[in-house]
């Protein structure tokens, strides 16, 4: 909402306007910084290795093909994500570019706005054309569309993990003090540091449930039939010492929305708050 | 309506206080010089009135609007420089200007016709279609200060426009902003270098450790002036001799030569004191041939101004 005026009476964009202003230039910038592109081109060199594995293979089913692509899904994810968000804000600081965006009759929340959208749009158009692939050749493979429903909750649900891992990418770039510091830390955050976590929960009963990388774990679940429950446990007899369990956890679909919106609002609420409180003091 | 009031204005900085209780106006249609050494708290000052910095307390209005209750409108007719911008290298200065253009409420035809006029103002328009991204430090400027004027602020805010820049970009920068001056903008230039602060402004204030030492017209703060710097050409040959005598007469400070037969040296007073200063070197024996203020004036003033207040 804005009825703000400048000199010569012309009014200056309601804020939401120029949210999207900030998002098209936003994306302009990832399209010509090649990172877009880049991403692109590792997407397709994914999709040739699961295609090629999968017609040299024997899963002759929709759902099959769709389970080997979908197991790579999150990994893509967290690429674009990192690439998209894990610099967005910290880079107006650290490149200076902030002194010519900040004074502007624009609030710092449609500033924010704009590139949270522009990351999230990025990595959703990568996100969609990784699913358009994979169901296509999927199609091909097994000469039949069973249980596409199944790929398209798939779907959203990796659409709904690419908004909570750039909402992580933004809350570190907004408090980070570098860009390249930034962008490893989202990485290693959602490629190494989560699931490393996760893992540890395999020795015990509970599940790692709040784990945004766990919930994840439904982004490829949900294409399984049926659906594996919640906890499965694994007795292995070692010998001299007796018996090891190993716990295997999977999320339910519910869990998993529910912890990808939790993490969404949180992250984007603090990163929201660190980014206004931020002051350009370099 | 002032274009900037700045009233009680503090910034710490941990247990640094940066400004200290500044207050100010600026009033319409000026071109004020925020004249002050590095550190003084010319930058801090200008971050706070363009919402890049928050004040510790104190207020700081742009046309009667509050910058911390609403940035939005008080920066509406605003055109800013602060430090050396970078820019988006993936834009070119058409791009710059259009990006910025929309955030300001500029329609397309606005923009391209404006952008035309402001890059050929700043001698830029055959960069128009440039990526920014190799563009030397001068020419950002330029485009910075294209940016600023786009949308025809009431006010500009510059800060040390022509810091880091080589004597002919520092050149033209000027020249662009004596244009500037003459199309009735509000001006509110930093700047460390007294030369171009004398050159191109009405008013000047002269601040340290974040307080205002001194401000004014230009005109008056020279005409206040009791310090100045003069130079003397002899008959005789200025020895060491002569140097010795010379530095005994009252009021002398930081005497040298000049030349074989010239000197120079800072006197503190007015009219009355050269005159006697003149007659107690013709009662040495001096053949004074010329007597003559030299330097710029401001700086004498500057540079005592700064001495006092450390």
């Amino acid at each position: 909402m804005s009825d703000v005026a400048r000199a010569d009476g012309k009014l200056i964009p309601t804020d939401m306007q120029q949210a999207m202003i900030v998002m098209k230039y936003d994306l302009l910038k990832h399209l010509r910084s090649r990172r877009l592109l880049g991403m692109l081109a590792i997407e397709a060199l994914l999709l040739i290795l699961i295609s090629a594995l999968i017609l040299e293979g024997s899963e002759n089913t929709f759902i099959g093909a769709m389970g080997g692509y979908a197991s790579f899904t999150s990994t893509l994810i967290i690429i674009a994500a990192t690439l998209f968000a894990g610099d967005a804000i910290v880079s107006e600081f650290q490149s200076r570019t902030g002194y010519l965006l900040f004074p502007n009759p624009v609030r710092r929340s449609s500033i924010f706005v704009g590139k949270f959208l522009s990351a999230v749009l990025a990595t959703a158009i990568v996100t969609v054309i990784y699913y358009a692939v994979a169901i296509g050749v999927s199609a091909i493979v097994s000469n039949s569309l069973e249980h596409i429903d199944l790929a398209f909750a798939s779907l959203g649900l990796a659409l709904l993990y690419g908004v909570a891992a750039v909402g992580v990418g933004i809350l570190i770039s907004s408090f980070m003090k570098g860009s390249t510091g930034s962008l490893i830390l989202t990485f290693f955050l959602l490629f190494l540091i989560l699931p490393a976590v996760d893992n540890l929960f395999s020795l015990v009963e509970q599940s790692p449930t709040i784990s945004l990388t766990f919930a994840a774990m439904a982004i490829s679940a949900v294409l399984s039939i049926p659906y594996p429950p919640e906890t499965d446990m694994i007795t292995i007899p070692v010998e001299g010492f007796g018996e090891f369990v190993t716990y295997f956890h999977t999320p339910s679909v519910s869990t998993a929305v529910l912890v990808m919106i939790g993490w969404i609002l949180v992250t984007v609420a603090l990163a929201y708050l660190a980014f206004q409180r931020r002051e350009m003091t370099a | 309506m002032e274009p900037i009031v700045i009233k009680d204005l503090v910034k710490d900085f941990g247990g640094f206080r940066a400004v200290d209780n500044l207050t100010l106006t600026v009033r319409d249609g000026t071109f004020v010089g925020f004249l002050g050494p590095n550190g003084a708290g010319k930058t801090t000052t200008i971050k706070i009135l363009t919402n890049m910095l928050r004040a510790t307390s104190g207020s700081v209005y742009l046309n009667s609007v509050d910058i911390v209750e609403n940035p939005k409108e008080a920066m509406s007719n605003l055109g800013a420089v602060v430090e050396t911008p970078e820019f988006y290298q993936y834009l070119t200065p058409n791009e710059t200007l259009a990006y910025l253009g929309e955030l300001r409420g500029m329609s397309a035809e606005s923009i391209s016709s404006r952008s035309a006029e402001v890059l050929e103002t700043v001698k830029m328009s055959g960069w128009a279609d440039q990526r920014i991204g190799k563009f030397s430090k001068g020419m950002k400027q330029r485009i910075a200060i294209a940016q600023a004027i786009l949308h025809h602020p009431s006010i500009i805010i510059l800060d040390e426009p022509t810091s880091g820049l080589d004597p002919r970009g520092m050149a033209e920068v000027r020249e662009i902003l004596s244009g500037l001056k003459s199309e009735k903008y509000t001006i509110f230039m930093s700047s460390h270098l007294l030369s171009e602060v004398q050159e191109v402004c009405d008013e000047v204030v002269l601040i340290d450790h974040g307080k205002i030492l001194r401000s004014g017209s230009v005109d008056n703060l020279l005409g206040s002036i009791n310090i100045h710097r003069i130079e003397a050409r002899t008959l005789q040959q200025i020895d060491n001799a002569w140097l010795n005598n010379i530095s005994k007469i009252e009021g002398i400070e930081e005497l040298r030569a000049s030349g074989p037969a010239s000197f120079v040296f800072t006197l503190k007073g007015g009219d009355r004191e050269q005159a006697i200063m003149l007659r107690s070197l013709q009662s040495m024996g001096l053949d004074i041939v010329s007597f003559k203020r030299s330097g710029i004036a401001l700086e004498n003033l500057y540079l005592s101004m700064i001495k006092e207040s450390r």
